[in-house]
């Protein structure tokens, strides 16, 4: 017997095991009918980002903060890939691993940390190559200051996750949830500023839309990306606030509903 | 010693469309060390819900439930499979959060299964026989001080049902099982309990030829 690990550090170990082994099965299952399996995953944020840079490259836009288009558009698209994707793959990772649940130690906030991991992974992963990329190609695309990108990035990381559990527990009661949600987030992609920065914006429109707290992360990246570049509108304690407190609320309502999902 | 699993002030019951349903009403009891119970109990009584609850993927609605041994995933034909990925693949999983040996794991089930290069190919093309024993040999291939068994045993033809049995015989020693089994010759052949599921009380009963009468005069 070996008692002399503690019950805590020994039921952290199997979690830490049990969100591992989600993590491996998830990239052999995201994208499963494929032979590249998790390649995709990549590829798929990769072909959305790329499409756009040509797009826009083509009609001749200009960055509205100076500086390189292509390297503006990532610091807008990536982080907006990232909420979306949160919150769209933890509202669904209990529905998509339901059989998993029938081992004992599989619980659902191990299917939705596993999800949380691999997803901000994929995406931090996605940026750097983008970036990398781009760099390589000779523009200008070294982060002014890597730890304030890292820490929008982590912010964007609560609020998205904390959104997508919420959204979980929403839909275990509400099961047409999912179409409403999605039909409701839709505008976030052209209110969040992935096209342009809060001090392009006219009156009263600025106000209205900088209660979006996806604006304020996007801003807060920008602003520690570019070195020319200080949004005088963003609010980081209102972006961080937003993100802890979406995150604590989808972490109880897991919680809450914990019991309904493990008897769906 | 603490005994295997204690079950204190427990209850459990769900709403069907036939109103509410009872498995189990405030019940204490205890599963006992090296002995292994057969549960009995009509159709819809709940056994499958008691052998859930027992190994923790169902909660009970109101009292706790202790486990002092290493106990299994309940072992059935709705198994944790995915159906997209191959057994090997499935097996590593159950590996992963076993903290088992992959390279050994995967050497026993090859023998034990039977299965061949059908552990290549993905779960949804195996027959609910070749489910169960994929899902039976990983159980064996793990160290369980409990196995949880769920109508599984009667799989397979009577050389593999042979094979199972030797393989429990071959445990006995060092773990235990409960069963739950429509079939009273496999309760026979496993068991030297017998636990009743009925009308929300489990009652235990040492004699089994008693409780296998009782248990046909509920069913008739």
């Amino acid at each position: 017997m070996t008692a002399a690990v503690h019950p805590v550090a020994q039921a952290l170990r199997v979690q830490g095991r049990v969100i591992l082994a989600v993590i491996l099965r998830e990239t052999r299952t995201r994208f499963g009918k494929h032979r590249l399996g998790y390649l995709w995953a990549l590829a798929e944020p990769l072909v959305h980002v790329v499409t756009l840079l040509l797009l826009f490259g083509a009609l001749g836009r200009r960055s509205p903060i100076g500086g390189d288009l292509m390297v503006f558009f990532v610091t807008g698209i990536v982080p907006y890939l990232l909420f979306t994707h949160l919150a769209s793959r933890l509202m669904n990772a209990i529905g998509g691993n339901q059989a998993l649940l029938g081992y004992p130690q599989v619980t659902p906030l191990d299917l939705m940390l596993a999800r949380l991991a691999l997803e901000a992974a994929t995406l931090l992963l996605v940026f750097g190559l983008l970036i990398g990329g781009l760099a390589v190609a000779g523009r200008p695309a070294l982060p002014d200051s890597p730890l304030e990108v890292l820490a929008a990035f982590g912010a964007i990381v609560l609020l998205g996750s904390g959104l997508g559990m919420a959204n979980s527990a929403i839909r275990l009661y509400l099961p047409a949830y999912e179409r409403i949600y999605s039909a409701l987030m839709r505008p976030m992609y052209f209110v969040s500023g992935i096209f342009f920065v809060a001090g392009n914006l006219p009156q009263p429109a600025r106000d209205w839309l900088l209660w979006n707290p996806l604006l304020h992360l996007i801003e807060w990246l920008r602003s520690g990306f570019f070195p020319g570049f200080d949004s005088q509108y963003v609010d980081r304690g209102y972006a961080l606030g937003w993100a802890l407190v979406l995150f604590f609320l989808g972490l109880a309502a897991e919680r809450v509903s914990r019991r309904r999902a493990v008897q769906a | 010693m603490k005994p295997m699993i204690e079950l204190r002030g427990v209850s459990k019951a769900f709403r069907t469309r036939d109103g509410v349903k009872t498995v189990l009403a405030r019940t204490d009891c205890v599963f006992p060390r090296g002995r292994s119970v057969g549960v009995l109990g009509v159709n819809g009584a709940g056994k499958s819900t008691l052998l859930r609850m027992i190994a923790g993927t169902e909660p009970p609605s109101s009292g706790s439930i202790h486990r002092h041994v290493r106990m299994s995933w309940p072992l059935g034909f709705a198994s944790g499979f995915n159906a997209s990925l191959s057994g090997t693949e499935n097996l590593r999983f159950v590996c992963r959060i076993y903290g088992a040996d992959i390279g050994r794991v995967s050497a026993f089930v090859e023998d034990f299964s039977e299965l061949g290069s059908y552990l290549k190919m993905p779960v949804r093309t195996y027959s609910s026989g070749m489910k169960a024993r994929l899902a039976f040999a990983l159980s064996m291939a793990i160290d369980f001080e409990c196995y949880l068994i769920d109508e599984i045993t009667g799989v397979g033809d009577q050389r593999f049902q042979k094979k199972c049995r030797a393989a429990f015989q071959e445990r006995k020693a060092r773990s235990d099982l409960i069963m739950v089994s429509h079939s009273m010759s496999t309760i026979r052949s496993h068991c030297d309990v017998a636990a009743i599921l009925s009308g929300g009380r489990l009652s235990f009963y040492e004699d089994m030829d008693e409780a296998i009468g009782l248990y046909q005069e509920l069913a008739a």
